[in-house]
């Protein structure tokens, strides 16, 4: 997954677990910049009495870094608050849910917006309402109409926000990746899976058919950028109070101190493949400032000598390149820096020498055609899509497999001769593998699972 | 049969304990005073519940200490950790948390409200020690 459950400990505190992050320039409105922060991940939709909802105590933050430092110049924070209707019932809801005020909606969350970057900190807005979660047919009938789509709120200045229960986006096929790195196209070809038998095979989308629950905000690109640097850098934090006490009996608790960071994300799948198991909490807590400490992972990731060692006479060019030690200076550029001019023609999202995992979206470049769309992104020719920021179509497991692969040395070595089957390394999906498709208009996530017909 | 064991970095110990999952529904005030709270215990102490006495007993061994532990005292924003989190609602600002991090040394971290404040005073850890063995 891109980041669902990622780390030892922010697996067991789903709710401060970051999933997917997006960063696109708008492609309904290019003058803006659309910011996506994904939480807590794998939800059946059917999960009640007490749906998802987002952490009371929890600081959902969107990070922008515009000068290239890797620290933030400007942060949008996001604080939630739940209130009971019926208190004295056990009930989500008590009847249907016509609207987000309707009092048959027991447990209705709100939150504010605040805006912080070195002016100071503003309020942009408060008790903005989330839509509730699509408990089913009858509780929450019609509910794009009537709840989602209300859950739309406009700050002033051109700012959009939303936050709530989305459809999964994000299409991986976990049950083969991580069974010894099994894709199932390639599975006759896979040492284990030769032994078994397996033949090829399509992917099978594990997060299909799940929700999650979306923070989105659309900004102005003049409200992002600074004058001669279209390129910003994106992550999301989740904090917690630093000292938590439960208290005895059973309500309340103690919150204490400042917070302290318990999940990050900036690109895709990187706490997830890339850093080593024992050293995924620590990045988790670091700022991208930091994350010189973390550039070997990048420069000899562990995936990339897995390959070779999986699919036996598969990869022997990327054999060769393990074995001779270099550096993947590729995925450092990619991940850590942004790639320079004069690589890719006509494309740059570089920020500068420090190494820092963020999305890095260069705003000059406009979104593509609806019809010019490749979800692999500057892989495929597509210079609005990965990793020039991630839209939501994007095929990340795709594309960091084949760059993995090899398929991208070549930009810092032409004499590198990538292996065949890079070329078709997948893991068999595409983004028509999911079921409620992203909408063409803001907050772009799709409308989450209803709890009856899923599972069905 | 093939293994993969032997490809990667060997794997260390991980970082510390799970972090604790607050709770994620309506957020309450505090719960009421504990009957327990006039017995002196490190639980009680750092339970927070007996917050007005452990204040007290932090700041009369402050008051004490004198000038000495206020040069000591290293009020830390984290900024770095934290990111923009340190502006955040703030808690009931009697109740304090005290966590003696290294009594030999006399590293203390006093958590109140939003704010972390860190005293370098091997007496008053000694002394909070001292009482946690009542």
């Amino acid at each position: 997954m891109s980041s669902h459950r990622e780390a030892p400990e922010i697996a067991k505190d789903p709710v401060a677990d970051s999933t997917d992050l997006y960063a696109f320039v708008s492609p309904d409105h290019p003058r803006t910049v659309t910011m996506i922060a994904n939480y807590i991940p794998l939800q059946e939709p059917a999960g009640g009495p007490n749906f998802y909802e987002f952490g009371n105590d929890v600081l959902y933050e969107i990070h922008i870094d515009n000068d290239g430092d890797g620290f933030p110049d400007i942060s949008y924070q996001f604080r939630f608050h739940t209130k009971l209707t019926t208190p004295e019932s056990f009930l989500y809801n008590t009847g249907p849910i016509t609207s987000l005020d309707d009092p048959s909606w027991n447990s209705k969350q709100f939150y504010s917006v605040t805006r912080v970057d070195q002016r100071g900190s503003s309020v942009l807005g408060r008790k903005l309402a989330c839509p509730p979660c699509n408990v089913g047919i009858l509780s929450t009938p019609h509910y794009e109409a009537r709840l989602g789509s209300k859950a739309v709120h406009s700050l002033g200045n051109g700012i959009g926000v939303f936050a709530g229960q989305r459809a999964e986006e994000f299409y991986v096929d976990l049950g083969s990746i991580f069974d010894l790195g099994n894709l199932r196209p390639l599975q006759q070809a896979n040492v284990f899976g030769k032994m078994a038998g397996l033949v090829s095979q399509p992917g099978v989308n594990a997060t299909n058919r799940l929700n999650v629950h979306s923070i989105a905000i659309q900004v102005p690109i003049n409200q992002l950028v600074r004058a001669g640097r279209p390129t910003i850098g994106v992550w999301t934090t989740a904090s917690r109070p630093r000292v938590m006490i439960a208290a005895e009996d059973g309500d309340g608790g103690l919150h204490s101190g400042p917070f302290g960071q318990v999940s990050r994300l900036g690109n895709p799948l990187i706490n997830e493949v890339i850093i080593a198991l024992a050293s995924k909490d620590r990045w988790n807590r670091q700022e991208p400032a930091h994350d010189k400490q973390f550039a070997h992972y990048y420069a000899h990731p562990e995936l990339s000598g897995l390959l070779p060692v999986l699919y036996p006479g598969v990869f022997p060019h990327l054999a060769a390149l393990d074995k001779s030690g270099k550096a993947r200076a590729d995925i450092e550029a990619i991940l850590l820096t942004g790639i320079d001019k004069g690589i890719v023609p006509g494309f740059t999202n570089f920020t500068g020498p420090v190494q820092s995992d963020m999305l890095r979206l260069n705003t000059s470049i406009p979104p593509a055609a609806p019809g010019a769309v490749n979800i692999l992104g500057v892989l495929g020719g597509d210079l609005a899509g990965f990793p020039n920021g991630r839209r939501i179509v994007d095929d990340v497991v795709t594309i960091e497999l084949r760059a993995l692969a090899g398929l991208t040395y070549p930009l810092i070595d032409p004499s590198y001769k990538v292996d065949p089957t890079v070329k078709v390394l997948s893991d068999g999906l595409t983004n028509s593998s999911v079921a409620n498709q992203p909408l063409d208009r803001f907050p772009y996530m799709g409308v989450p699972y209803n709890g009856y017909r899923n599972p069905s | 049969m093939p293994r993969l064991d032997h490809l990667g970095p060997s794997r260390a110990d991980m970082h510390g304990p799970s972090a604790p999952s607050g709770p994620a529904g309506l957020a309450g005030p505090p719960g009421p005073a504990d009957p327990d709270s006039r017995r002196p215990s490190r639980r009680a102490l750092l339970r927070g519940a007996t917050g007005v006495g452990a204040a007290c007993a932090a700041a009369t061994a402050l008051s004490g200490i004198g000038g000495s532990a206020l040069a000591a005292r290293d009020k830390t924003a984290r900024p770095a950790d934290s990111g923009a989190g340190a502006r955040a609602a703030a808690e009931p600002a009697e109740q304090l948390v005290i966590h003696v991090k290294d009594a030999k040394t006399g590293q203390i971290d006093v958590f109140r409200g939003t704010s972390l404040t860190r005293l370098h005073d091997p007496e008053l850890a000694a002394r909070l020690v001292q009482a946690s063995r009542r």
